[in-house]
This record gives structure tokens, sequence and C-alpha cells, in this order.
């Protein structure tokens, strides 16, 4: 993304083309929180689009609320989230689509079907009539850089917020991209004081409503006159297929002979296309990636479909599922082999697994939320007991505390990672307090936002452009809030973590214990010395398996440390109870 | 070359040993040849020890990303058991590479280079040129270690 624009095509995946699409659209502000899947957006453009003013904001919530303050000035912006975290930016959402706004602002909403790496699958298209406000849904690369670009325009037009919806087969998925001259905006910016647009005392709401119902109408024409909805026919075909995404690819690729009517605008959707497209064809089909949404606004219209929406809601869509859902025969193919499957586990080295060595030891029930941490769920460890969404564990432990006698209180604590804290943990740890609550709290500080791959965020003392930053201090967060024990060790020193963890929990009252390691992958060392398991002083005992740990193999009836994963993180050598295990130098 | 039929090509392994590499280095030298492509893949497993797939597809116009079950002209396997979990979604005729013991020697002196030695013995099967592989190699690999990764590769394409 040099000043000199480059007109030949590139090989890219989905998120690389919405940040080249940003940066030729003449973006200015991009905010976002990382989210499979799409990090990539903001991690490229602070790569390669380094005058964007990029930056990670604590929730999705601040990342829409400040992306909506420059787009008030005039300045073009682009926020990015998953799925789930539209939810977390909804309430400003639903009111951004009545103020509108000055300059363009688009809000990816990259979603999970399938839920490859997300707690629900939900169908974000649905956001568009709910919150009133354009979705374009690219099918590749070409069109996440096309419609990046097409959706500000769009943005300014029309008055709106506009919603870009991805799915993880397009954001992830690599295809040729051709892009065009980036544009040239000689812009000032200001904000002028408009209250009957920007003040949304219910008055002013709803008059800005009306304005809403009048801009659906006029995208809707827009919408039916748009070449990204388009009618890819095939001469003499009896079945038409409306589709839209990733699907139309399935489709295309499983279904040559049917007309497709790829649709490219979500919401409004074009009602005069749809029904012009049906009546040419003997029978219609709609193939969409979980809800029938398009399905269900043909319904509305009365169009007769062949309907079979239990066939798409779940999971996400593939090549071999079209086949049934058209009822064409399946692949021969030989049987599958019974390998057992291998999730993703914590890393060897990972300070979690250390911790949840010593709540396992504990006999504890575990509330926890979204990390890597949610891995302690998996077995030998098995101790995570509720994971619905960021910043719940705490409030499930709350929750619980306010029923539970006594007993069984006192056996249950939440686990919060460092960035979760910072999104959504504060406040409901400021109820705790509020509310008198008896519970602990451990938040596991690995000094990183690391499922999605090791970001920086308000505590790690870095911005994504990687300069500093003033260095959140969680322990003086607690203290504020007004919690009355609060306490940080290390997870590594398996004996003080444990006293702790003892401490806060017999602690009658809101009780924080940070855990504060750093996770393995930062600031990885060269040079690392394994540890080995003595096989004649090893009794075999398996305490040291029974942490997961991945370097530890039982190999021809003994433990061995594997030296390539093992990180010397030294939690089998605390744990072993017969000094089987030391260094490798030792 | 718009005709060109697709051709898939399936890289599965277990991270750490460069399978998304391979997969970027395969797609980038099927891009540079003219074809279109599409590649797809799951981030996030690999540093967590999960299992690591990457589907390329090559041709005159592809459209979708994942390839159809059975369809698999090539599938690269860098773990025996990924290799395994895999092997069914071949096209009759489909080809299995996986690393050779003589190749694990041929790449002692040019640390991590293995996968790419592996992808040279695949190139056997798919119709990319020398100087396609070259600039793919160059594209895609830190710059210091472009010398010994175009060493490895060759090392595995001219392997009998």
């Amino acid at each position: 993304m040099n000043k000199e624009f480059q007109n030949k095509p590139l090989l890219l995946s989905g998120n690389e083309a919405v940040a080249l699409g940003a940066s030729h659209g003449g973006v200015n502000v991009a905010s976002a929180y990382p989210g499979t899947p799409s990090t990539e957006i903001l991690e490229t453009i602070a790569r390669r689009a380094p005058e964007i003013n990029a930056e990670w904001a604590p929730n999705e919530k601040v990342a829409l609320e400040v992306g909506m303050g420059a787009a008030f000035t005039g300045a073009r912006v682009l926020v990015t989230m998953k799925h789930v975290g539209v939810n977390v930016a909804a309430d400003p959402l639903f009111t951004l689509s009545y103020t509108g706004t000055k300059g363009g602002i688009v809000l990816v909403s990259a979603d999970d079907p399938g839920m490859h790496s997300s707690q629900n699958e939900q169908d974000n298209r649905n956001y568009g009539p709910f919150a009133k406000v354009p979705v374009l849904e690219p099918a590749d690369s070409q069109e996440a850089y096309d419609f990046m670009r097409l959706g500000l325009d769009l943005s300014e037009q029309f008055d709106t917020p506009v919603i870009l919806r991805m799915t993880t087969r397009v954001c992830h998925s690599k295809s040729i991209v051709h892009p065009t001259k980036p544009v040239s905006l000689e812009r000032e910016y200001t904000f002028e004081s408009d209250q009957k647009k920007y003040v949304m005392l219910p008055a002013y709401a709803r008059a800005r409503h009306a304005i809403v119902e009048k801009r659906t109408k006029k995208l809707r024409e827009w919408a039916e006159s748009t070449k990204i909805n388009h009618h890819y026919k095939v001469e003499g075909a009896k079945i038409g297929i409306i589709t839209s995404g990733v699907a139309f690819q399935y489709v295309r690729e499983i279904m040559p002979h049917a007309s497709i009517l790829k649709i490219g605008m979500l919401h409004p959707l074009p009602s005069k296309m749809l029904t012009d497209f049906a009546t040419q064809y003997k029978t219609v089909y709609v193939v969409e990636e979980l809800e029938p949404f398009i399905e269900n606004h043909l319904l509305q219209l009365g169009i007769d479909i062949k309907s079979k929406p239990e066939l798409m809601r779940q999971g996400e869509l593939t090549p071999d599922r079209i086949r049934t859902i058209f009822g064409l025969p399946a692949t021969q193919l030989p049987d599958a082999s019974t390998v057992p499957p291998r999730p993703p586990v914590l890393c060897p080295g990972c300070p979690h697994r250390a911790v949840f060595t010593i709540l396992k030891k504990l006999k504890l029930k575990v509330m926890g939320d979204i990390g890597c941490y949610t891995l302690g769920a998996l077995p030998p460890l098995q101790m995570l007991d509720t994971c619905v969404c960021m910043g719940a564990g705490i409030n499930h432990a709350m929750g619980m505390s306010k029923i539970l006698p006594k007993e069984q209180r006192k056996k249950n604590v939440a686990v919060i990672g460092d960035s979760t804290f910072v999104h959504s943990g504060i406040t409901g740890l400021i109820n705790m307090v509020y509310n008198g609550g008896d519970c602990t709290v451990l938040i596991l500080d690995n000094r990183t936002t690391a499922m999605t791959g090791r970001q920086d965020h308000p505590g790690t003392g870095k911005t994504l452009m990687g300069t500093d930053a003033p260095n959140l201090d969680l322990a003086q967060v607690c203290r504020a809030i007004g919690v009355p024990f609060v306490k940080t060790v290390s997870p590594w020193s398996l004996e003080h973590s444990e006293e702790t963890i003892r401490e806060a929990i017999a602690f009658d009252g809101p009780a924080v214990v940070i855990e504060k390691g750093p996770c393995i992958l930062i600031n990885r060392k060269k040079e690392i010395i394994p540890f080995k398991i003595d096989t004649n002083a090893c009794k075999n005992c398996g305490a040291c398996a029974r942490t997961g740990c991945p370097a530890i193999e039982p190999i021809d009836g003994a433990y061995k440390i594997n030296p390539e994963k093992c990180r010397a993180c030294e939690l089998c050598y605390q744990l072993c109870k017969f000094g089987a295990i030391a260094s490798a130098d030792a | 070359m718009l005709d060109a039929p697709v051709k898939n090509v399936l890289c599965v392994g277990i991270g750490g040993q460069g399978v998304l590499t391979v997969s970027e280095v395969l797609a980038q030298a099927a891009f540079e040849s003219g074809y279109d492509v599409k590649k797809s893949e799951i981030h996030g497993m690999s540093q967590r020890g999960g299992s690591v797939t990457s589907a390329i597809r090559f041709g005159g116009k592809v459209h979708a990303p994942l390839i159809p079950e059975g369809e698999v002209d090539v599938l690269i396997g860098f773990d025996p058991n990924e290799t395994e979990r895999n092997r069914h979604l071949l096209r009759p005729g489909g080809v299995v590479i996986e690393p050779t013991a003589d190749m694990v020697k041929a790449c002692l002196n040019l640390p991590r280079t293995l996968n790419i030695a592996v992808l040279g013995k695949a190139s056997n099967s798919l119709p990319m040129r020398d100087e396609a592989w070259d600039k793919a190699i160059e594209i895609c690999v830190p710059p210091h270690t472009i010398g010994i990764n175009r060493q490895a590769f060759r090392t595995g394409r001219e392997e009998l």
C-alpha cells in the first residue's frame, strides 16, 4: 500500500483485501477489538497502511463509538469485529443508524459459521433489518476489496453506517484481487453542531426514525439496479438458485447448470429483482449459510421456493453439503480413517496450565469466559464449568454466590484473562464490590490478547502500532474498585500461588488474585534447555502427565519429555514428588 | 489458461511443521504462473498443537475455496496421522507426498526447510515451472532464508 498505486493483481485473503480497500478508499481512522476471523484486518492496516490512524480498542462498543466520533467530523472510518462483537457494539450501532454520519463508516462483522473458534454461530445479516442498516456480503477477496470501498460511498450517499458481513471462508481464504485507483479526498474535518442529527432525545429521534424509513426505501430502489446483485444466467436452465456470500462459490462449483441470482446487498433486499428472477425458472432454491434470511423475505413476497432451511441452519456450508441440498448422490469415498481428532490445547509452558493444575487440586468449580484459558476445559484438566461470553465468568460466580450456601460458594472461582478483564470484566468486579459478593476472581494476566494471536491491549504498555502506551495497572484498578483483597503472584511459583488462592477463597468478600506470567509465545527464548524425566527415579504416578502438557508423552509405558516441545516452564518439575524431573542441563 | 482444469492440493500436518508456509508458496507459484487461485485454511490451531490443513485450488477458473470430497489431486502430508485422516478425500489416482528419510538427511544442514523439500517433491506432480517456484519462494519466506529454501526445494524436486 505504497503511495504509488500499482495496477497489478495481488493474491490476498479477504481480510487483507478489506485492509487494502480501506486504504484505497480513503479511510482515516480504524478501530477494533481482536476477534477471529476479523483480526488480521487491523493488523494488515497497521503493517501496510500506516497512514491510517489505527488502534485496538478495549472492546467493540468503544471501537464503534470512537469510529463514530471520527466519522462525525467527515473522516472515513472502518471498525471491525467478529460476529459476537457486534452484540457488544449493538448499542451504538442501533442509534448510529438514526443519527447517520458525515464521513463514511463501515462496520465489518466477521461471522464464524461452524464455530471454528466461537461460542455461537449467529447470522449477522439479521442485524441489517433489525438496526435498519444496509448489509453488503462479499463472496471472495475481490468483492471484499470492492465492497469495502463501495460501503464507504454508500455510507456517505445514504447517510448511514454500512455493515460488511464476511465469514471465515472469505476472511481467511486467499483469492486474486485487481485493485483500482485509490481515491484522492480533499476534505476539511470539522465537527458542526447539529443537535437534531446527533442528539437522540426522543423528539429528535422520532424525526430521525422517519428519515431512516425513507432511507431504507431509497436503498431498496438502489438495490434493484445495482450490479452487485447479479443474475448469472445459464441458457436453458430449469433451476434458479438465489444465494449470497461464499455459498455462491459452492453453488457455482456443484451446480454449473443452474442459473444463479447472487445477492451482494443483503439488506434491503431487491424485492422486484427477486420476484422477476423467480418467474423465469421452473424451480427456485435458496442456498445461504446459516439462517433462512433471504428465504424468509421471499416467503413474505409470496414466492414459491423449494425450501430446505433445516439443511443450512447449522454448521458451515461446504461444496459437499450443496450436493445433499440438491439431492445429488454423495461422492463415493473410501472409509475415513479413525485417527483421533487433534483439537488445539494449551501450549507447553502456558501459565494457565499451572493455575488450572492448582484449581484441580483444590477441586474447585471454575466460571470462565473467552480466551486461551477456555482450553482449560479440555481433558485431562477439565477445569472450566461455564463459558458464555466475554466477562461473564465473574458475573456467573457473583450470581451463584447470591443463592448458594457458603460451603458451595467457597468452591467456586472465576477466571478471566487480562484483555478480557479490560474488555468487560471491570464492571462485573465493580458489581461484586457494590452488591457485596463473596467471590474469588483470578485474573490470568499473561500480558497479551493471546487467543487471537497476541495483540496488545491497555494492560500491555504498547499500542497496535508498537508505540509505548500507559500501562494499565490491573491491581490498582481492583483496589480502586474497592476490592479488599488483591494480591499478585507468579503462576510459576506453584506453592505461593496455591497458598494465595486458598487465602482468597477463605476471605469473606470479593477477592482478586492476579496470576501474572507472560504467555509463553511472547518474547520467545531462542535457546531453551528442556527438562528430562529420570526413568529410574520415576514412579509412573502420572502427576506430570495429568497436567495435560503436550511435551509429556507416554512412550513404551514410561513418561518422557519431548525435548522439542518442552519450554522449561518447570511445572512438572515442581509437581514431581519423587524428584524424577530435572533440567537436562543438571 | 482459461480452460485449464482445476487442480486441487491439500496440505496437512500439525503446528510447527511449516504447513501454512508450504501452502503460501504453492498458491503464490500458481498465481505467478497465471492461474486463477484460491487458498483456504483455518488460523490459530497450529500454535496450540492442533491439526493444520490448507487447501490450494488453481486452474482456469476456481469457484469454491474448499476442495470437494474425493477431488484432492495431491495430498501433501507432513504428519502421518494427519495424512491418514485426510487420505479418503483423494481422487482415484491422486498422489500422496510425504517426507522421506533422504529428504530429512538432505535438510539437516538447511534448518527448518524440510517442509519446502517436501513441496519440491510434490512440485513434480504440478504444472508450475521452475521460475514460478523460485519467485514464490522469494516472496514467501524470510529474506535471509531464500537461498536455503531454494536449495531444499531443488533437493525435493530432483529426488528420484
